[in-house]
């Protein structure tokens, strides 16, 4: 009885320590598995979140690129004032400047939020393609068509002495000052213009809700200061005419009616 | 008598004046000579002679701005102002 007693005891024994010592095993092989589970999870993560900046980056960059482009558009302008041209240099320098410390940070960024709320901020305060970079090309356009129409007034106000002289040595100027009235009214409106769209456009900024329609506006507007050049120049050559005209009467005069006694000059 | 009783008030005259005179003679230039001053050909007055060749040389500028007006607006026009809509 004892000794049946003693072999069931050991059997017993032997058959839990034979359990626990599977189990321990099993156990291990379990954790080992949960931890590379996790390994892989934050492998994925880091993987995710730098493919996210990686996308992000590229947005500034498109950005930086086109502002780069503008920036030598600018610089290479040889009709732009002095100030306009340095005023202009460092509103798209500054931008360019405030985008690449935007590309430092969403390079530190360190969660998938992060990157999420800078590439909103991009879109949101920076507005490139909407509002940034129209603006300043809109700028650039109405600084070239201002220098233009100075250029002009200075011609129209040369010719004004010019036309006065010929019309007392008894020529007719009346198409020459017809053309060049003509002239100086449409530069007095393109003036006028050019600095109401000037005004308008400087006053748009990033958050205006009206950018858009501003834009479309100025932008009519330039088209029709367009057709006002195009008139002036027609009026131009019709003036090259008229005065090419008066000079070969000028030149023929002499032949044709030899007994006029020509009027003396000062 | 009279050199020697106003001697200091005259001297101090004499100072005031000189000074004056420095003075203006270094501000306004006087010693400072001009260059001539050059008339450039968009400057000088038209003459029935010139006339034509400066509204050739506007009618140029002209033609160049109008054609630089065109392709500001062409840039313009490529803008694709939807590319700050994100969607992240």
């Amino acid at each position: 009885m004892k000794k049946t007693l003693l072999i069931l005891t050991i059997l017993v024994l032997t058959f839990a320590f034979t359990e626990t010592s599977l189990a321990k095993p099993q156990q291990g092989l379990g954790k080992l598995a949960a931890q590379n589970k996790a390994t892989a999870a934050a492998q994925r993560q880091e993987a995710a979140l730098a493919s996210l900046k990686q996308r992000a980056q590229k947005l500034v960059d498109q950005r930086i690129e086109r502002l780069n482009k503008l920036l030598t558009r600018i610089q290479n302008d040889k009709k732009l004032s002095d100030a306009d041209k340095a005023i202009l240099t460092t509103d798209v320098q500054n931008a360019i400047a405030s985008l690449s410390a935007l590309k430092t940070k969403i390079a530190n960024d360190t969660s998938a939020e992060e990157v999420r709320a800078d590439v909103k901020k991009l879109a949101q305060d920076y507005k490139i393609y909407a509002v940034f970079e129209p603006k300043i090309r809109l700028l650039v356009t109405i600084g070239n068509l201002q220098n233009l129409s100075e250029k002009v007034s200075t011609l129209a106000g040369r010719l004004q002495p010019l036309i006065d002289e010929e019309k007392s040595k008894g020529k007719d100027v009346s198409e020459l000052q017809s053309l060049l009235n003509d002239i100086n009214n449409r530069l007095t409106d393109i003036n006028t213009r050019l600095a109401a769209d000037k005004a308008k456009v400087l006053a748009v900024s990033i958050s205006s809700p009206d950018a858009k329609t501003v834009f479309v506006e100025v932008r009519k507007d330039l088209a029709g200061i367009r057709a006002q050049f195009a008139q002036i120049r027609h009026d131009i050559a019709r003036m090259r005419n008229a005065f090419r005209i008066s000079l070969k009467n000028a030149t023929a005069a002499p032949r044709v009616s030899p007994t006029i006694t020509p009027t003396p000059t000062p | 008598m009279f050199l020697s009783k106003y001697k200091l008030p005259l001297l101090v005259v004499f100072l005031v004046l000189l000074v004056a005179a420095s003075y203006l003679l270094l501000t306004q230039n006087v010693f400072k000579v001009q260059p001539p001053v050059s008339v450039s050909p968009s400057e000088a007055p038209l003459t029935s002679q010139t006339v034509d060749e400066q509204l050739g040389q506007t009618d140029v500028l002209l033609n160049g701005a109008l054609n630089q007006m065109d392709i500001d607006t062409s840039n313009l026009n490529q803008i694709d102002a939807s590319q700050d809509s994100i969607t992240f």
